[in-house]
């Protein structure tokens, strides 16, 4: 089990055991987290599954391929695709703050 | 309807039982609101998936898959389906362009998404805000002296006619010549103006493009023509793929949706009235609204042979992808027959997986700008129920007029600016 804590934009926090095999926007919407869409389902195609990753957790994730940088031209600094975040034990205690809207 | 119909006998993989009657079809009509009750229906009468004989255009036959997760499962799948030969605009009149990249597969697909993207990201179209805006008060103008407009031709559809032609950095000017081709492509059956309406349409782009590579512009032609896949740039026939697709895809779907929402505000006044006195509601009103009014279907066609929900698919099999069907399906969305503002869905008005609608962020940002400059601008409206309205059916769900009744003429409500 991994866990990962999402911080919302109210202000409250939640805080998930996720097992490997998964993605961070699998273990969003499957838990119910608000504010996370996946409309492509983890495609790289819609970007509603941002999340902004805490400074020190940044550089330790997997890294940046062309089709995700192309969709966060602009985004807010140190922005994600959650979708693109593969769960593993090395991300436990992983925290991320979600956007106020996919869409703005 | 000029297409040629014969009618198929059911092939032997699919059972009797499952061949049923979908009434979406392309040529259909109906006087009612479609999703008042026929597409709940659909999922209360029907099996899972089913195969009805005139589901593809033309009058053959293709799978209709009901169910959201289905759906997604099949939109994520590239071993089994692919979207090669959904749109035969060009087959038709004997080119080889695909829509780019509506049409392709991966990879070749990655790369033309990693080359679009970033023209279409929130970020880049804030700086459309103002623009956009102003094309939407200049309509409003136009009418907010009429006692009762038909919205969708005072709104829906020059409006986001006017952002592409601006986006192509098209000429105002060429509106009227733009709609009419547009009207031919996407609500004519007849085959031959379909094939004048292409050729018109791919005419102007090359023309557009030929004129362009001397002076480049701002423009999203002029972008394409210097675009890189590799070490190498966009072959013309990509480009003009690329036009097409922005074209085709870009326009009837924002006025379908414009219709159905402003339909909407016209019948639940006190949704209007919520929207005025709290205009921050109105993006979870529109993605609510984009739920219950998925207007598109497009196609698959089976490459490899998958079971889904117990039946048989086979290669060669076209499945039907229809937004409206997996938007309001019962086992994903409480009550979707029920309207709710803060339901804030999951929806599948735009597709899903590897063609996941490029244009969702500007089609939101258009519909967004669209619902704030009217409850703005204009006193409360009503739909006029009193007028019969047809609705056509198939690829996009688009009633024929949206009547409203304006308050503005009659001066009772006063100006609420
Ligand atoms: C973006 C969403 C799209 C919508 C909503 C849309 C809309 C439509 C409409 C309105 C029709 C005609 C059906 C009618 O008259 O009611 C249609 C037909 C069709 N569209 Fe689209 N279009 C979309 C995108 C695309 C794209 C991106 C392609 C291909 C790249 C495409 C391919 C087709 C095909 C294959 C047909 C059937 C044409 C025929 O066989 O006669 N559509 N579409
Ligand atoms: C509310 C309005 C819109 C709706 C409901 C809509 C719906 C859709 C849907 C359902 C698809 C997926 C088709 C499939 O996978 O078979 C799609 C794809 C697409 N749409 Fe939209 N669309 C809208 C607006 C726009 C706009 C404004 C543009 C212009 C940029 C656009 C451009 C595209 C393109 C290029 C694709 C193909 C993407 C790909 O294949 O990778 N759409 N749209
Ligand atoms: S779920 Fe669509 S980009 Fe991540």
């Amino acid at each position: 089990m991994t866990r990962i804590t999402f911080q919302l934009h109210d202000g409250t926090q939640r805080t998930v055991d996720v097992d490997p095999d998964t993605t961070l926007m699998r273990a969003a919407v499957d838990n119910d987290v608000p504010g996370i869409n996946g409309e492509c389902n983890g495609c790289a195609t819609c970007a509603t599954c941002k999340v902004q990753v805490a400074e020190s957790w940044f550089d330790r994730l997997p890294g940046i391929d062309e089709i995700e940088e192309s969709l966060l031209d602009d985004a807010a600094p140190r922005t994600r695709l959650s979708c693109q975040i593969a769960i593993t034990p090395d991300l436990d205690g992983l925290t991320v703050a979600v956007p106020i809207s996919q869409y703005a | 309807m000029n297409f040629i119909t014969t009618m198929q006998p059911v092939p032997d993989h699919v059972p009797a039982e499952l061949v049923r009657n979908y009434p979406f079809v392309l040529g259909n009509i109906t006087s009612g609101n479609p999703y008042d009750r026929m597409v709940h229906d659909v999922h209360r009468f029907a099996p899972p998936v089913f195969y009805a004989m005139d589901a593809y255009p033309g009058g053959s036959p293709a799978w209709v898959v009901r169910r959201f997760a289905d759906l997604r499962a099949i939109y994520a799948d590239d071993t089994h389906f692919t979207v090669k030969g959904f749109a035969p605009f060009a087959m038709m009149i004997g080119e080889s362009w695909g829509n780019v990249p509506a049409e392709a597969d991966a990879p070749l697909h990655d790369q033309y998404r990693a080359l679009l993207n970033p023209l279409f990201t929130p970020a880049a179209l804030k700086k459309l805000e103002a623009k956009v805006t102003s094309v939407a008060e200049g309509l409003v103008a136009k009418f907010r002296d009429e006692p009762a407009i038909d919205f969708r031709a005072a709104f829906a559809v020059p409006f986001p006619v006017s952002i592409v032609l601006d986006l192509l950095g098209l000429p105002l000017e060429r509106m009227d010549e733009f709609m009419a081709w547009e009207h031919m492509l996407l609500h004519d059956l007849n085959m031959e103006h379909l094939q004048t309406a292409t050729r018109n349409v791919v005419g102007l782009f090359r023309d557009v493009m030929k004129e362009r590579r001397v002076h480049p512009g701002e423009d999203l032609v002029s972008f394409a023509l210097n675009a890189r896949i590799g070490d190498r740039h966009l072959t013309d026939d990509e480009v003009v793929g690329f036009c097409f697709n922005l074209f085709i895809g870009g326009l009837d779907t924002v006025t379908t949706n414009l219709c159905w929402q402003f339909r909407h505000l016209g019948n639940d006044l006190e949704l209007q009235r919520t929207l005025r006195a709290n205009p921050a509601l109105i993006p979870d009103a529109i993605q609510e609204m984009l739920r219950f009014y998925s207007p598109a279907s497009t196609f698959r066609t089976c490459i490899k042979q998958i079971e889904i929900g117990g039946v048989t698919i086979k290669p060669g099999d076209k499945v039907l992808m229809a937004t409206l069907l997996g938007s309001n399906d019962p086992e994903q969305f409480d009550h979707p027959e029920e309207f709710r503002i803060d339901r804030r869905p999951t929806h599948l008005a735009f597709g899903s997986g590897i063609h996941h609608c490029l244009g969702h962020h500007l089609a939101r940002r258009e519909l967004t700008v669209a619902m704030n400059t009217i409850l703005r601008e204009l006193p409360e409206f009503r739909y006029d129920s009193s007028v019969e309205v047809l609705t056509d059916l198939g690829g996009v769900i688009q009633p024929r007029a949206v009547p409203l009744l304006l308050a503005a003429a009659a001066g009772s409500k006063g100006a609420s600016r």
